[in-house]
């Protein structure tokens, strides 16, 4: 098992210096580059902003800029933001603690929801709650994530007042007391919960299926001829096989913890990297979009090596020795 | 109890599928007896509804659409098929168990042998947890695996098929059940595994003095282990009697034609013999007359028409063929159903 996990981590080696590449190439390939952020050419002559860019190593050869940008990299210098006038480490720490918690509580929302629905329908296949949570789970797919934001906004902030309507902090409370906790979670409950309840479906129909599809299968007539009771042929055999491919959906799930959601923290201008990533790309903010995909790209691969590894602990066939 | 009570009594059984919204009979009136320590082997080609009726017993149709339609399945005089989930629970894997035709599937894979051996006892016994799992690595020594001590410990797809089937045997003998079903154990294994298998629980049979009620197409497997032979064919049965007149004087045209099919060691042919044709689906069912006309060889203008029934030609054996005076409709010596 340590033996394969080390083997794996080794051949994300080429694989990011691949990725690498590919978002260093796509951030040139992007119309202006970091200077032209900055400045104002209708107002800087062309002969200052020649001198810049020398300044700056823009007219460097392609290889020499992506050498120096690696370097940095390899040396956790992600560079300096142009807008923000902070180093980008800074920046994107400072709003990754919000989009951690919103992604891991919009991921408790969805595994509760998703596993209770989820079995209930996969036990009561074709019954009118089957139908039912089928239709709420469709329907919440179909809502566009804008829509429903602005609806609970409008519904849980405005008319109930329950929850603030943005921001992802209340203003005037010192990081790190109970109250500023307490605070945070409480803005980043609304966001949570219209995130959480859209991604639903995909979970519990997963659930559903494999459990229909489970429950035909020889081994529960062999735990039914044992005697088995009905409730624990679902919760010990069934569920224990059921929840093998929804590790993959799992996989997917851990890169969207740092990658935060884009459309619901900027509808709810809520300050995460998602957000940060729009805003970034909008101004040209070349040093962070890089280093935002780059910690994508990494999660991401983190992401499928944790659920692998996952796999081998749910499922003995596929434990590695 | 009185003594000359079989111990499962199969009474004019109904059993079916609900296909389209369409009720079709895969078990139409079967009736017979298995009897304390007795090895009754059920014979038939696949589609004639022997599956079926063994999950009948067990009450292990297929929820959605199967259903035991009419008739009596007296288990030590009690009725199965008015049993609930609950009760039957309490019955399946103790006094009867089951031992099914697919040893690579009917293990759960993601739970270790162990658990899946202590499962049934712990189902049907107030033992601690220590207590069962002494148990159950007793129970593999007893079916022939060796290193039962690990084997506790693994998972199906660890062990071979002969393997699992001896694990299968050990879930289904770790209660001591009165009956043990077995549909058709020995199909999906290699041919030495085969004869080990049936030679094991031949042993069990003998040391726990359990009754066998074996579902299978091979009459080597019946030859082997019966004690009396059931020949169901489209659902009913055509021939009953004890092993011996079945080999040596069978009555119904199908039971001869299946021991035709086996091929002789003495004879040289180019072509073996077969019966031709198929077992009707349950959805092209003859609505009268004999179902086995279509292909019999002895077919009579008659078959066409009139509902053979079981009757008894001699003590004990019982044909479904118009060809005898006992199957005529109204004959005396008709076997209920």
């Amino acid at each position: 098992m340590l033996i394969y996990t080390i083997r794996r981590v080794f051949i994300m080696i080429p694989i990011l210096i691949m990725i690498s590449v590919v978002v260093f190439s796509l951030a040139l390939a992007m119309p202006g580059d970091a200077l032209s952020g900055q400045i104002d050419p209708a107002i800087s002559s062309p002969e200052y902003i020649e001198e810049k860019r020398e300044e700056l190593g823009l007219n460097d050869p392609v290889h020499v800029q992506y050498a120096r940008w690696a370097t940095g990299i390899l040396q956790w210098d992600f560079g300096r933001s142009f807008i923000h006038r902070m180093d980008v480490t800074e920046v994107i720490g400072e709003r990754l603690p919000n989009t951690i918690l919103l992604s891991v509580m919009s991921l408790m929302i969805t595994y509760v929801l998703a596993f209770f629905m989820g079995r209930f329908s996969g036990r009561n296949p074709y019954t009118v709650g089957d139908y039912s949570i089928q239709g709420i789970n469709y329907l919440m797919l179909a809502i566009p994530s804008f829509v429903a934001a602005i609806f609970a906004i409008f519904i849980f902030s405005f008319q109930l007042g329950w929850f603030p309507a943005t921001g992802s902090v209340g203003s005037g409370l010192t990081p790190g007391t109970w109250d500023y906790w307490m605070s945070k979670i409480h803005h980043t409950a609304l966001p949570a919960l219209v995130l959480g309840g859209l991604t639903t479906a995909s979970y519990t129909q997963f659930l559903r299926n494999d459990i229909i599809e489970n429950s035909q299968k020889d081994y529960v007539r062999t735990a039914r001829a044992k005697g088995t009771p009905e409730g624990r042929i679902y919760n010990k055999h069934i569920l224990r096989n059921s929840v093998i491919p929804i590790i993959t959906l799992f996989g997917f799930d851990i890169a969207s913890i740092i990658g935060g959601a884009v459309i619901i923290e900027t509808v709810f201008s809520f300050r995460g990297i998602g957000e940060l990533l729009i805003s970034s790309i909008d101004r040209r903010d070349y040093s962070v979009v890089t280093a935002i995909t780059l910690m994508l790209s990494v999660a991401t691969l983190v992401g499928n090596l944790l659920a692998d590894l996952i796999y081998g602990v749910v499922d003995p066939r596929i434990r590695v020795e | 109890m009185s003594k000359n009570h079989a111990l499962l009594e199969i009474k004019d059984l109904h059993t079916g599928f609900d296909i389209g919204g369409e009720f079709h009979h895969a078990v139409k009136g079967v009736s017979f007896d298995v009897n304390p320590k007795e090895v009754v082997c059920v014979v038939g080609e696949s589609g004639c509804g022997k599956s079926v009726m063994s999950l009948s017993v067990m009450k292990l149709l297929p929820k959605h659409n199967g259903k035991i339609d009419k008739g009596e399945i007296l288990f030590n005089g009690k009725n199965l098929a008015d049993l609930s989930e609950k009760e039957m629970n309490r019955v399946r894997g103790k006094d009867i168990s089951m031992i099914f035709q697919e040893p690579m599937t009917a293990l759960n894979p993601v739970l270790t042998i162990g658990f899946q051996l202590d499962e049934v006892l712990l189902n049907h016994s107030k033992a601690s947890k220590e207590q069962v799992r002494k148990k159950s690595i007793q129970l593999l020594k007893d079916v022939g695996i060796s290193r039962s001590e690990q084997v506790v410990h693994e998972y199906p797809h660890q062990l071979s098929g002969g393997m699992r089937q001896r694990v299968m045997i050990a879930i289904a003998i770790a209660c001591e059940p009165a009956l043990l079903i077995a549909d058709e154990p020995t199909t999906a294994l290699d041919v030495t595994v085969q004869a080990q298998i049936l030679e094991l629980m031949k042993k069990i049979q003998d040391d726990k003095g359990m009754a066998v009620l074996m579902i299978t197409h091979d009459l080597g497997v019946v030859a082997e282990m019966a004690d009396k032979v059931v020949v169901m064919y489209a659902g009913q049965v055509v021939e009953q009697s004890d092993v011996d007149r079945i080999f040596h004087d069978p009555k119904h045209p199908y039971t001869r034609a299946l021991l035709d099919s086996i091929p002789k060691m003495e004879e040289r042919v180019d072509e073996l013999n077969t019966i031709k044709g198929i077992v009707p689906s349950l959805k092209n069912m003859p609505q009268q007359g004999c179902r086995f006309v279509d292909r019999c060889p002895s077919a009579m203008p008659e078959c066409k028409q009139i509902d053979p029934q079981l009757g008894e030609t001699n003590k004990g054996h019982a044909v479904r063929c118009l060809l005898y005076e006992t199957s005529q409709p109204g004959a005396k010596t008709e076997v209920r159903s």
